[in-house]
């Protein structure tokens, strides 16, 4: 008969707090259970004492890594109830920016996971280089992090510097290759991966996950072509998947989803028509909708319900890592208690996102 | 797709989803869905004219069906055992609505700690009452 233990909530390779009970046999885990909770901030209830703007800003404070998907999101549902589309100019902008985060998120994540493997110099060479992504987003929003983008019916900033944005892309090619290229030749780190904390595909169906962590267990899901929003349908880019369902065809799917971001980033720079950036609207009426949008972690769900006032009646938040994390229970049972960071961090996580 | 909506008569098409009227339970709602290969993305609970109605929203082939069911004196039944990832949604909407989901294996909390006091509707309305 095993141990129980404990771990957390504080935890020396995760930002936010968390609890695991596990149950261990000779090191290998035999039963385990998240607890959450910790990071829990009530959003839904307070989205519905603040008024349709106050909410705006409310949301983008959901999470620092995905704050542009979670505007773009609500935004896309209370434009659906008042049935105006955005420009075609500001559609290509919130593109720009949603892919422009997706990468910064990749690759702080890619820093962690690297941190976990046991790479501390790669992990401040990301970093160095995702500094220069951070500074072009600076640049054109005003912030490094919530980049208050998003307004109901379009957007708030342009893009007047395209080249600028064009070159900085280009210059995260090569160390992106060279990550890639050492990620999947290395044999400490294919050891480490392979095979390890792997998700089958029908259950990756059963628990209906998301995003890379469904597409590296064969599922093809990616909101961007199954349901094409803004102006995604007028771009070309390929959707990934691999059939293993490993910790190592997680994180290849991250980095194939960097090398496409950065594709559809150059298509909708020169793509991007001249125009207005915001269509007007006066008033929100009574009426739901709902909206998805393919946040850097995978589906992220929006339904809100106005009654007409200018308070949201609800807002329900559905983020990616809600679908995903329950799913790492299966991924944990018969591994070894190493592998339990390495097999968190492979979802990439996001706590405060996911507890609102 | 036709088949499945056979069993429900107000069924409309707005805003880019499809939006379902349901006199039926979770449970037969979520076996029809189930037979269609649909997935289970999120629950939703709100209060109108103080009565709690769930919305429940599935993929169907690449598109969003939201069925809207009823809550008859704060229970109905648990989807679980045909969506497992409804587990977290039905605890969190037991914690903060109060709904008991029949049927559910470990109906626990999930975000609010044990200690305080739910469901935080409950509270909410004890609060607008007392001023």
């Amino acid at each position: 008969m095993g141990k129980k233990i404990k771990i957390g909530p504080l935890h020396t390779n995760f930002e936010a707090p968390f609890v695991l009970k596990i149950q261990e046999d000779n090191g290998i885990i035999s039963e385990c259970n998240i607890e959450i909770g910790y990071s829990h901030r009530g959003l839904e209830g307070l989205a519905m004492k603040r008024t349709f703007l106050q909410v705006l800003q409310l949301v983008e404070r959901s999470c620092g890594l995905c704050s542009h998907t979670h505007t773009l999101a609500f935004c896309q549902a209370v434009e659906k109830i008042v049935n105006i589309k955005p420009p075609k100019k500001a559609q290509y902008i919130r593109i720009i920016i949603a892919e422009l985060e997706r990468l910064h998120s990749h690759l702080f994540w890619l820093s962690s996971v690297y941190k976990i493997l046991g790479f501390q110099e790669i992990t401040s060479t990301i970093m160095e280089f995702r500094e220069n992504l951070m500074k072009l987003l600076e640049h054109l929003t005003g912030n490094r992090v919530m980049f208050s983008v998003n307004i109901f019916g379009g957007v708030k900033i342009d893009i007047p510097s395209k080249n600028e944005v064009l070159k900085l892309i280009d210059t995260l090619k090569k160390p992106s290759e060279k990550l890639y290229n050492f990620f999947d030749t290395n044999l400490s780190v294919l050891e480490k991966t392979k095979n390890i904390g792997i998700l089958t595909k029908d259950e990756a169906i059963l628990y209906g996950v998301v995003g890379p962590t469904a597409e590296a267990s064969g599922v093809k899901r990616d909101v961007r072509k199954d349901d094409p929003y803004e102006a995604y349908d007028e771009i070309e880019f390929t959707q990934f998947y691999k059939e293993e369902g490993d910790a190592f065809a997680r994180i290849i799917i991250h980095f194939w989803e960097i090398f496409e971001s950065i594709k559809v980033i150059e298509q909708a720079i020169k793509k991007m028509p001249k125009g207005k950036i915001k269509q007007p609207f006066s008033k929100i009426p009574e009426g739901e909708a709902v909206a998805r949008v393919e946040a850097p972690r995978g589906e992220l769900f929006y339904y809100v319900k106005s009654d007409g006032s200018n308070i949201p009646q609800r807002v329900k938040i559905r983020v990616p890592t809600f679908a995903n994390l329950p799913a790492t229970r299966l991924m944990l049972l018969g591994e070894k208690i190493e592998n339990l960071d390495l097999i968190l961090a492979s979802i990439d996580p996001c706590f405060a996102c996911m507890e609102r | 797709m036709t088949s499945i909506f056979r069993y429900f008569k107000k069924i409309e098409e707005k805003n880019n989803s499809f939006w379902v009227e349901s006199p039926h339970s979770p449970i037969f709602v979520a076996k029809m869905v189930k037979n269609q290969q649909g997935r289970l993305i999120a629950i939703s609970p709100y209060l109108e004219d103080e009565k709690i109605k769930l919305v429940y929203h599935f993929e169907i082939n690449k598109k969003v069906y939201n069925f809207k069911l009823k809550v008859q004196n704060s229970k109905t039944e648990s989807i679980t055992e045909l969506f497992p990832n409804a587990d977290w949604m039905e605890k969190e909407i037991w914690e903060t609505y109060g709904i008991v989901f029949e049927g559910h294996q470990n109906l626990t909390h999930l975000f609010i700690d044990s200690t305080l006091q739910t469901p935080l509707l409950e509270i909410e309305k004890q609060r607008r009452k007392n001023g």
